[in-house]
């Protein structure tokens, strides 16, 4: 059994669609209409009213009403996925994000399916009837294109990748939807503990300012207070992360986390390959060191020579301005 | 004809290189600018077992084969040219005599914590005004009461500051010159044996090379390491060899690590609207490095394969070293012209191939004598042989 | 009880080595190989569980040819005497949803509590084998660990691992799957005679025909299109003062 739709799976903090979120919806959007195909959001468990949001930005949303969904499990998020293709059939593609729940529960699922998958994609086009998924391997050192030849293709898509869905002028369809709840896989939490400052999430955050060497020690205060200003996320580089100043959790680069905001902004960053590797596809990258062949102004769009630790605090200011 | 190294070596060069890159790496420049030997970095090296790397298991070493040790003197000077001396020292010609003359007794007082690490051994040729030239060694030992009684100073000794016992090149008979020298066991502690200053070097900065002071030092007969007086030159042949390649490997290293550094500068430098590497006279640079390196790797490993087979290979030797020596005092000096100014800087690396590839140049002769001997030779057989 | 464990690992590139598309499209790859970083952070936490319960049993795995026996005389000679090689040549590209096939076939008859891989691997990061054999053995996963506690006598296992920017710590009995992120522990230099015990030890192999996986379609059912240059910014633009910055970043939208 099979259906003509491609799915995107939603993720909600804090009763909001994510912007990741936002921009599945816009990529199934966008590649259903080029076939003729009809584009549906995914939402597992949440509430009417999330689903009535979503509905806004997409023609159908396929709500699985089930509170057993509104805690996270990747076994059962994975198996209820897979349940809803037992009663809507197999649709042509699934996208999820790449954040830290569907990089658990996609992988599980299609092989649950033993359907193509292919995660981190930066960009998916039609390739005949098949999907063609853009990649980084090699630690972004080169990138890939693949075909996946399975229905489904299941893919998990990089924030940044597409642009955020817009608003229809008539919200779409919420269909609720009853499907089978595999039980609790038995991994349970014992404590959920918020651990980046702000409480805003690395993987998904639009704006990150991160700190290298040249803001080590307390004068990493000056990036958490340019964060905030931008109302964006904190990062470091290896070496803070290594000198044991900033959780890993918190790094970027090969060995940590790779990120797509629309504003990186690298603060007394050298700018090593591997770190470059972990930011590159941001859309908007800034510079800051006071070494003018400092590496990281070759990836840089916009650069500033001088010491990050006094610049930093004068960018706060100007950027408090502008937001006034 | 096979010139792939096996499976198994190629396993043990990549746990090496692993070793080198995790343990010595990030304390290169820290070992160069200090020039003190890394005492934290010797203990980690013993305990992971590579000072007993070609010694027998019996005595806590490991039995690698020649292949295997030349692999780890290659991949040790991608770390620290210093470090690597000191280790290398430990490892082959500071041991290499009390393993293979010394009394049981003597190996384990002496050869088993030096694997350990807890003793530091050395060997001693050079002097004031002797070096490649051994046979105007001056240190001498008199035959007295059963032993030996041992008199002489010997320069330039990597280790010597700091060791614990050391291998002494001395005449048992000036009659006989070249065949009156012989092998003595020092140890640390026996009267009349001092140890000098450390010497402040240019290059192969953070291994301690110093004098040692031997006056009417008294040797008990079993520290006359060989079978009797007299076969020093014929045995400090067996080991030079072995130097001779080791050295040559050192070699092949720093030239690859200044000119892989000097690849990485000219892919990023821009100049007259494009990146030096673009540019035919850069490229020429890694070009000839890449052909010379290839072939004093292929001279290095096949006189480590004639060694292990126990071939006649005394000119092979030399001739690696002379050649891989001097391709890597070229190699260095282009990159450090691909580097420009920068090369200058302390703050680069390339100033520290500059020094330390300088340093290869003396070990295990100096090629104004080692072309004397190789072209003797020639002139003796006529041909190269083949 | 005594704990059995499985850890998977791969051989890839080093991650400093130099990757290029050559003049055929295919990839040019430098000549130089390690097992994936966190396959080797899996294999130490392994170990890690070890010293704390001696008997625990563990059996290190990795599914390929010749590249994969490297990545297993790896984590022999950082301790593990166990290894097996899945497979041949033949599935030395194969994508993550073979490679995980063969590995659950072989763990049906091994039967382990824990299962320990890395998070993604260093070649093609797609970070699916783990939650892949999860799934096809239908226990829980945990991906991304950063510390892991082992409680055999009370059979479970407590974990911490990042989730959608909070740090949570989950407990999960056994059989479970782990990924390891980097900080669940730190992979020690092994000594030198476990490096030439590993170097000289022969490497047990099971076929795909033994595994009763003869039929397995190593491609995963992907097709490789190409390969493409990584996408190249614009030369960069200094800027003297901040206020100069603050205006180029809201004429561009991002502030």
């Amino acid at each position: 059994m099979a259906c003509n739709e491609i799915w995107a799976v939603a993720r909600i903090s804090d009763g909001q669609i994510t912007q990741a979120g936002l921009q599945l919806v816009g990529a199934a959007r966008e590649l259903a209409r080029e076939k003729g195909l009809d584009a549906r959001a995914v939402l597992l468990g949440c509430d009417r009213a999330t689903a009535d949001d979503l509905a806004g930005v997409i023609d159908g949303v396929l709500w699985l009403n089930d509170e057993r969904l509104n805690e996270y499990d990747a076994a059962v998020h994975a198996g209820a996925l897979f349940g809803l293709m037992e009663v809507r059939g197999k649709p042509v593609a699934i996208f999820a994000g790449t954040n830290d729940m569907d990089s658990e529960v996609v992988p599980r699922l299609a092989a649950m399916c033993g359907a193509a998958f292919a995660s981190s994609c930066v960009k998916i086009r039609w390739e005949g009837d098949d999907l063609a998924a853009r990649r980084p391997v090699y630690g972004g050192k080169v990138y890939e294109e693949l075909a996946l030849l399975s229905r489904p293709a299941v893919v998990t898509v990089r924030p940044g990748a597409f642009d955020d869905a817009q608003k229809l002028a008539a919200p779409g369809s919420v269909e609720e939807i009853s499907v089978e709840v595999p039980p609790s896989s038995g991994v349970t939490v014992a404590e959920r503990v918020s651990s980046a400052q702000g409480g805003q999430d690395l993987s998904d955050a639009r704006r990150v300012v991160a700190g290298g060497r040249g803001v080590c020690g307390e004068s990493y205060q000056t990036v958490e207070a340019l964060a905030d200003a931008l109302d964006g996320a904190i990062a470091a580089s290896r070496a803070l992360v290594d000198a044991g100043e900033r959780p890993h959790e918190q790094q970027v680069g090969k060995s940590g986390k790779t990120i797509s905001p629309e504003l990186y902004i690298a603060c007394g960053i050298s700018g090593a390959i591997h770190h470059v590797l972990g930011m590159n596809t941001s859309k908007v990258v800034v510079a800051v060191n006071s070494d003018p062949d400092a590496p990281i102004f070759a990836a840089a769009d916009l650069g500033m020579v001088g010491d990050a630790k006094e610049i930093l605090p004068a960018l706060a200011e100007a950027i408090k301005t502008l937001k006034n | 004809m096979d010139f792939k190294f096996s499976e198994e070596h190629e396993f043990f060069r990549s746990a090496i290189r692993d070793a080198v890159d995790r343990l010595i790496r990030p304390k290169t420049q820290e070992i160069d600018e200090s020039n003190e030997f890394p005492k934290e970095l010797w203990k980690e090296f013993a305990q992971l077992g590579y000072l007993g790397l070609r010694h027998p298991e019996k005595y806590g070493g490991m039995d690698a084969d020649v292949m295997m040790s030349m692999i780890f003197y290659e991949e040790m000077a991608r770390g620290s040219c210093g470090f690597a001396m000191s280790v290398t020292m430990q490892i082959l010609m500071g041991t290499y005599f009390v393993e293979r003359f010394g009394s049981e007794e003597i190996k384990q007082r002496v050869l088993v914590p030096a694997i350990q690490g807890e003793k530091i051994g050395t060997i001693c040729f050079t002097e004031d005004q002797s070096g490649s030239d051994l046979g105007g060694t001056k240190t001498t030992a008199t035959a007295k009461d059963g032993g030996w009684v041992l008199n002489g100073r010997k320069q330039w000794i990597t280790n010597g500051p700091i060791c614990d016992f050391c291998t002494v090149l001395a005449q048992t008979d000036p009659s006989k010159g070249m065949d009156g020298l012989s092998f003595f066991l020092v140890e640390k502690g026996m009267d009349g044996f001092a140890t000098g200053q450390d010497l402040n070097k240019l290059g192969s900065r953070g291994s301690v090379t110093g004098e040692l002071i031997f006056d009417n030092v008294y040797l008990p007969d079993e520290n006359l390491l060989g079978e009797g007086p007299g076969n020093g030159v014929k045995l400090a042949t067996d080991i030079l060899n072995e130097v001779r390649v080791m050295t040559a490997l050192n070699a092949c290293s720093i030239a690859d690590e200044a000119m892989k550094d000097a690849r990485g500068y000219a892919l990023e430098r821009d100049a007259f609207g494009k990146k030096i590497a673009k540019y035919q006279l850069i490229r020429s640079k890694f070009a000839d490095h890449w052909t010379w390196c290839e072939a004093s790797r292929l001279m290095s490993y096949k006189a480590a394969w004639m060694i292990q087979e126990g071939m006649n290979c005394q000119f092979e030797c030399m001739m690696a070293k002379m050649f891989a020596t001097e391709m890597c005092v070229k190699s260095v000096d282009e990159a450090s012209r691909i580097y420009g100014g920068n090369s200058f800087a302390m703050e680069y690396p390339q100033q520290r191939f500059l020094r330390d590839s300088r340093f290869l140049l003396f070990g295990g002769g100096c090629h104004e004598v080692l072309r004397n001997a190789i072209g003797a030779a020639f002139i003796r057989a006529g041909k190269s042989g083949r | 009880m005594s704990l059995k464990i499985a850890v998977l690992v791969k051989q890839v590139p080093d991650h400093e080595a130099i990757v290029q598309i050559g003049a055929d499209g295919n990839l040019d790859i430098e000549d130089r190989y390690v097992c994936s970083f966190f396959d080797e952070i899996a294999v130490e936490a392994a170990l890690d569980i070890r010293k704390a319960n001696a008997d625990a049993e563990i059996l290190a795995l990795s599914v390929g040819g010749k590249r994969s026996v490297e990545s297993l005389r790896r984590a022999m000679a950082m301790g593990i005497d166990q290894v097996e090689q899945l497979g041949d040549d033949s599935m030395a590209f194969a994508s993550g949803l073979a490679v995980a096939n063969l590995i659950a076939a072989r763990l049906k008859t091994f039967n382990p509590d824990l299962i320990l891989a890395g998070k993604q691997a260093g070649d093609d990061d797609m970070g699916a084998v783990g939650p892949m054999v999860s799934g096809l053995m239908g226990i829980p996963l945990v991906n991304a660990a950063t510390s892991m506690d082992v409680d055999v006598d009370g059979g479970k296992v407590r974990i911490a691992h990042s989730m959608n920017g909070e740090t949570w710590t989950v407990e999960s009995g056994f059989p479970v799957v782990v990924t390891a992120q980097k900080g669940l522990a730190e992979p020690h230099v092994p000594v030198v005679m476990r490096v030439m015990k590993a170097m000289r030890a022969k490497i047990a192999n099971t076929s795909t025909e033994d595994l009763g996986a003869s039929e397995i379609d190593s491609t995963g059912r992907l097709k490789r299109l190409g390969y493409y240059s990584p996408p190249t910014r614009p030369p960069v633009q200094m800027v003297d003062d901040v206020n100069e910055l603050v205006g180029v970043l809201a004429q561009r939208g991002v502030v």
